[in-house]
């Protein structure tokens, strides 16, 4: 079920009506109710793959019961690597199994070598990389005792499942997100509020900004060969744009959801196209994904101690593992290791935690510097989203000298809306002007109410009247 | 929590008004006819409420459409749309054409083999057959067959509510394709049936032919059932078609049936060379 969709238009009112109205006295049957309606907001899409999500929170709800009584460390490990391996196999092999087979049979046809092999028609089951990863965080907290195991099966499951977050994250802490399940919630007015608010922020970045922006983005991506250096760099830009307001759309309308039910979900996105360098842009860009990385993968393996030459290592394992994440492509690896060229000069001068706050903090406009410093930020960041698009390497490589020649300085092929560009600008003041707050329209105009409620209503006129060729959530095939 | 239920209906009161008065506003002056996706057959039926009394008239699908485009010909009068109208959305256009005080003296329904398996039964015929023609103005032209299989269709009341008729929403479902045929549904038989005896009685030479075919697709083509059409009244049309199709390298194509658009402006003399043979066939 897509979030702009009239079937979650009207999924949402119904369940929250059962949720406040009818089971809202008892924890239970609210933690049952969300299970239920996350099982049927998977299901519309596919609900064959519900065995998936049921299995794997089987095998961590057992796997936690086991490490809670078991003291033997070897035990403890073995427990903690059948989650992984259960976790990672489904993983694994829906997402990665042929791409590891036709690189497998390619490398050996190189050497001369001839195997016959089919790859297999898989559907990629939507989320999975999402709530692999959530179990995954709780399997591990609890093995390091840094989270006691749940012993309420409800409440775990609702925790694996819960629908406004289920199939694009914010991918959650178990430390986070459970203990929440197992309080009782009261509806706040001013939290519910603040939801509805992040919803329709999130509407508009998806409906308006990234489905208007992947029309002109497909179009210079599709044509690339024909196209000249001037339009691919805008179809970049676009791309670009694209790529956060769907994803951030997304990941505001879950957080606001969440809220409208009682639930805090962690920020995923904080304006990270203002940063003024590549470390910052990961602290801000998925944060639940980054921060995910650094706990369970990059500390373990030393993080930046040591010397150049593990902190070399470290930084490209985790952004190679990343963009890896993202799908199985030779394009989404070449995106990760390209994003820890950028990073590796800031760690090896330790000025990768220089940028901590906010860009700007409690003024109208950045300095010269820092607008260059973010500037800068922004290209480098459009570079590597070619990367990320393109169907091939060899399609990313075009793209690219395409870009690089002299037709850059020509005309631009394509024609604009000046309607998308208007909002563009709109939301690239908003998100300035929001860029302190955990989401961009949560104080707008906070002491004007007219201003405040004409500002919903453009906001509304936007969704309705200018939306995007629909276009699927980009982060769904992740 | 009864204020934010106050607040929350007030907001969708306010939503439900602005997100109704864009598909009004299209109702009021047609615009969605111009951005629909079924557009074309928006357009082949304005311009069949036209009076110009062309000589030739051409019907059919995406291909002679891309052929021929909106461009104007001294006698030639192209009413080519879509192939999901079905051959019973090409009747009605020309019919609603002749109804309008036209009378040409020949009509080519250019078509591509693939097309006449359409029975308004696919995912198209939502938004290309129901919402342009499934109205108070054409029914009285449809059928009770194509109206039968028209109501298997889920939400077909829905057709003509403001946002429905102005988007291109449509339901989805899995078509139910009777596999009893291979090459022509029972409604294309029905109307090219049809578009024979109008033609007959307006005294107008009906002709049926297909435009480029691509190479790959040959062994499909042979493959379809010809005795399907057998006895029916343009039998003799449609044999002419199957027996003069021609094949192009697929390096042109840009889909299975579609000309690469920059070379589908090219083929206007093909085309006009093809109704020339046509033509000249020995029968009326």
């Amino acid at each position: 079920m897509l979030f702009n969709s009239i079937d979650f238009a009207i999924f949402l009112p119904v369940v929250f009506f059962l949720y406040w109205f009818v089971v809202n006295k008892n924890l239970k049957f609210q933690n049952a109710l969300i299970v239920f309606a996350s099982y049927v907001f998977y299901g519309w899409w596919d609900w064959r793959f519900l065995s998936l999500i049921i299995f794997s929170t089987v095998v961590d709800y057992v796997v936690g019961q086991k490490l809670r009584t078991e003291q033997q460390p070897i035990k403890r490990k073995v427990l903690l690597w059948l989650s992984i391996i259960v976790n990672l196999g489904f993983l694994g092999f829906f997402k990665y199994y042929n791409f590891f087979l036709d690189n497998f049979l390619d490398a050996f046809t190189v050497f001369g070598g001839h195997i016959k092999a089919n790859s297999l028609n898989i559907i990629l089951p939507v989320g999975i990389s999402f709530y692999t990863f959530q179990t995954l965080s709780y399997t591990i907290d609890v093995y390091k005792k840094k989270l006691e195991p749940s012993r309420d099966f409800m409440s775990f499951s609702a925790f694996v499942c819960f629908f406004p977050q289920l199939v694009a994250g914010p991918i959650e802490r178990a430390t986070n997100l459970l203990p929440q399940f197992y309080k009782r919630r009261t509806f706040e007015y001013d939290k519910a509020v603040d939801g509805m608010r992040q919803i329709l922020w999130g509407l508009f970045k998806k409906v308006v900004i990234a489905d208007n922006c992947a029309v002109f983005a497909n179009h210079a991506f599709n044509n690339s060969a024909d196209l000249n250096g001037s339009t691919l760099v805008l179809g970049a830009i676009f791309f670009t744009f694209q790529i956060y307001g769907d994803f951030s759309g997304y990941s505001d309308i879950a957080i606001g959801t969440s809220r409208l039910f009682g639930f805090n979900l962690k920020q995923n996105f904080a304006t990270p196209y203002f940063s003024r360098d590549i470390a910052e842009f990961w602290r801000r860009w998925h944060i639940s994904l980054s921060t995910w990385f650094r706990d369970y993968l990059y500390i373990p393996l030393g993080g930046s101690r040591g010397g150049i030459w593990q902190k070399v290592r470290n930084t490209f394992i985790i952004f190679i593992v990343s963009g890896f994440w993202h799908g199985a492509n030779w394009t989404f690896i070449i995106w990760g290791a390209l994003n820890a060229v950028y990073f590796l000069p800031l760690l090896l001068t330790k000025r990768n935690r220089n940028n901590l706050s906010v860009i700007a903090k409690g003024k109208l406009l950045p300095s010269f510097r820092e607008f260059f410093a973010m500037l800068t930020t922004f290209i480098l960041t459009v570079f590597a989203w070619i990367f990320f698009r393109a169907e091939s390497l060899n399609h990313a490589f075009i793209y690219i000298c395409r870009v690089f020649n002299k037709s850059i300085i020509s005309e631009i092929e394509i024609q604009v809306d000046f309607t998308l560009i208007a909002f563009l600008f709109l939301f690239l003041v908003v998100e300035w002007n929001g860029r302190e707050s955990t989401h961009s329209i949560k104080d707008i105009f906070k002491k004007r109410k007219v201003l405040r409620y004409s500002f919903y209503g453009l906001i509304i006129c936007a969704v309705f009247w200018f939306p995007g060729r629909e276009q699927d959530f980009i982060y769904f095939q992740f | 929590m009864k204020k934010f239920i106050i607040k929350s209906i007030k907001f969708l009161f306010v939503s439900v008004f602005i997100f109704y008065s864009k598909p009004f506003y299209f109702l009021y002056n047609d615009k969605y006819q111009r951005i629909v996706k079924s557009k074309d057959v928006y357009l082949a039926i304005k311009k069949s409420f036209n009076q110009n009394n062309k000589k030739i008239i051409i019907l059919g699908d995406s291909v002679p459409f891309n052929i021929f485009g909106e461009k104007e010909f001294e006698n030639v009068y192209s009413l080519a749309s879509n192939g999901a109208i079905g051959v019973i959305g090409q009747y009605l256009v020309f019919y609603n054409y002749l109804k309008s005080g036209n009378l040409p003296d020949e009509v080519f329904l250019i078509y591509s083999p693939f097309s006449f398996v359409v029975n308004l039964d696919n995912v198209f015929t939502y938004n290309f057959f129901v919402k342009p023609f499934y109205n108070d103005y054409f029914i009285k032209s449809i059928s009770p067959l194509a109206k039968t299989q028209v109501l298997k269709l889920p939400f077909v009341s829905l057709s003509r509510e403001p946002y429905v008729l102005t988007s291109d929403w449509r339901p989805d479902f899995k078509s139910k394709h009777l596999n009893s045929y291979n090459f022509i549904s029972p409604i294309s038989l029905q109307y090219l049936e049809r578009l024979k005896i109008i033609c007959q009685k307006n005294k107008i030479k009906f002709n049926i032919i297909a435009g480029p075919q691509r190479q790959s697709n040959k062994k499909e083509i042979e493959k379809f059932n010809l005795l399907e059409y057998k006895n029916n009244k343009a039998e003799e049309e449609l044999n002419f078609m199957m027996s003069n199709l021609k094949y192009y390298p697929d390096s042109i194509f840009r889909d299975k049936v579609h000309l690469k658009k920059h070379i589908a402006k090219d083929f206007i003399s093909f085309m006009l060379k093809e109704m020339n043979t046509s033509r000249n066939r020995n029968t009326f």
